[in-house]
């Protein structure tokens, strides 16, 4: 008779079960964090595909003769939305020249881009992001001419969400 | 031969109880993922807030309202509008229901005092069904422009 050696069914199946519990352990503790992880950032954005819009009601959102581009951007959606956000991405375009400001609390302005109160109460006060609810303008005071602006959200964890906000195209004020 | 294995039956009762345990976790997950609505009157709250009609002046330091409609407001998100900004002053809410036809005095409280404007912007809100739970909204399409009266200008700012 052919002499045959192995391992007993009962060490077999302690080590199948040994084996099956290593694979549970480094699935909870490697496996599903990173998922998670990879997931949350995946889709952390999607809350804020709208949360900032150019406001209209305030008749800016264009080019004032002496002043530049004057903004108004409201913040709309959950208030718990709020928690996260980091402030604004503003981006111009132009022919051949994209540029990006960007608007967060107590973030000072500078010569070219600032707060509409420092020409409408001579206040030159730090930037101010429009809570949910609020809208808040800003000044872009360029001579160069650009054909349209686009608003994005930024995050608290620093990230810059990908998809536009909205976008409205630039003329000169009426 | 000696053949050894599951019996059919057994097999089938083995691979129902996976499909089910299966769709059972499918669904639980998903669920999670979809967030139920704000609801009134059986619709989507958005709905509800089409149907306010309402009036409203601000002197004395209260806000006067009066229901037009028939959609039952429970209180009033109010912001100021100067030249450049919106900005929220804050939110009345009481715990009587301004119902059709009825009119109510609001104490705006703190709100009029060192606001570096005269022009309020009035936004009711209205309570909804939400996971069973009634649920505030703030009903941004039916906000209406006002004037405060009785903020002096020559104090302002």
């Amino acid at each position: 008779m052919e002499n045959k050696k192995g391992v007993s069914t009962v060490v077999a199946s302690i080590v199948i079960v040994m084996l099956t519990v290593l694979v549970v352990i480094f699935i909870s503790q490697f496996i599903i964090p990173y998922v998670k992880n990879n997931l949350y950032k995946s889709s952390e954005c999607l809350d804020y595909q709208k949360y900032f819009s150019f406001d209209d009601s305030l008749r800016y959102n264009c080019k004032k003769t002496g002043t530049g581009y004057v903004l108004s951007i409201k913040a709309e959606g959950q208030k718990e939305l709020e928690k996260n956000i980091g402030g604004l991405k503003l981006v111009f375009y132009r022919s051949g020249k994209i540029f990006g400001l960007e608007v967060k609390n107590g973030k000072s302005g500078n010569d070219t881009f600032f707060m509409i109160d420092k020409i409408v109460r001579f206040a030159d006060i730090p930037f101010k992001v429009p809570k949910t609810g609020e809208t808040q303008s800003y000044v872009y005071n360029v001579s160069e001419l650009y054909n349209k602006v686009e608003v994005y959200t930024l995050l608290k964890s620093g990230r810059t969400c990908e998809g536009k906000n909205d976008e409205i195209s630039l003329e000169n004020c009426a | 031969m000696n053949k050894k294995g599951l019996s059919p039956a057994i097999a089938t009762v083995l691979l129902i109880s996976l499909a089910l345990i299966l769709a059972t976790l499918i669904f639980i997950w998903a669920s999670s993922l979809i967030k139920e609505k704000n609801q009134k009157f059986g619709e989507p709250i958005e709905n509800a807030c089409d149907d306010i009609v309402f009036i409203a002046e601000a002197y004395g330091g209260k806000l006067h309202v009066a229901n037009k409609g028939k959609v039952p407001i429970q209180g009033f998100e109010i912001k100021k509008k100067t030249e450049g900004s919106i900005e929220n002053l804050g939110t009345i809410e009481e715990t009587k229901t301004l119902g059709e036809g009825e009119s109510y005095e609001y104490s705006l409280g703190d709100m009029l005092i060192n606001i570096d404007t005269t022009e309020l912007i009035v936004t009711p809100i209205i309570y909804g069904l939400q996971k069973g739970q009634r649920t505030a909204h703030v009903c941004d399409s039916s906000e209406l422009n006002i004037i405060a009266e009785g903020v002096a200008p020559s104090l302002l700012g």
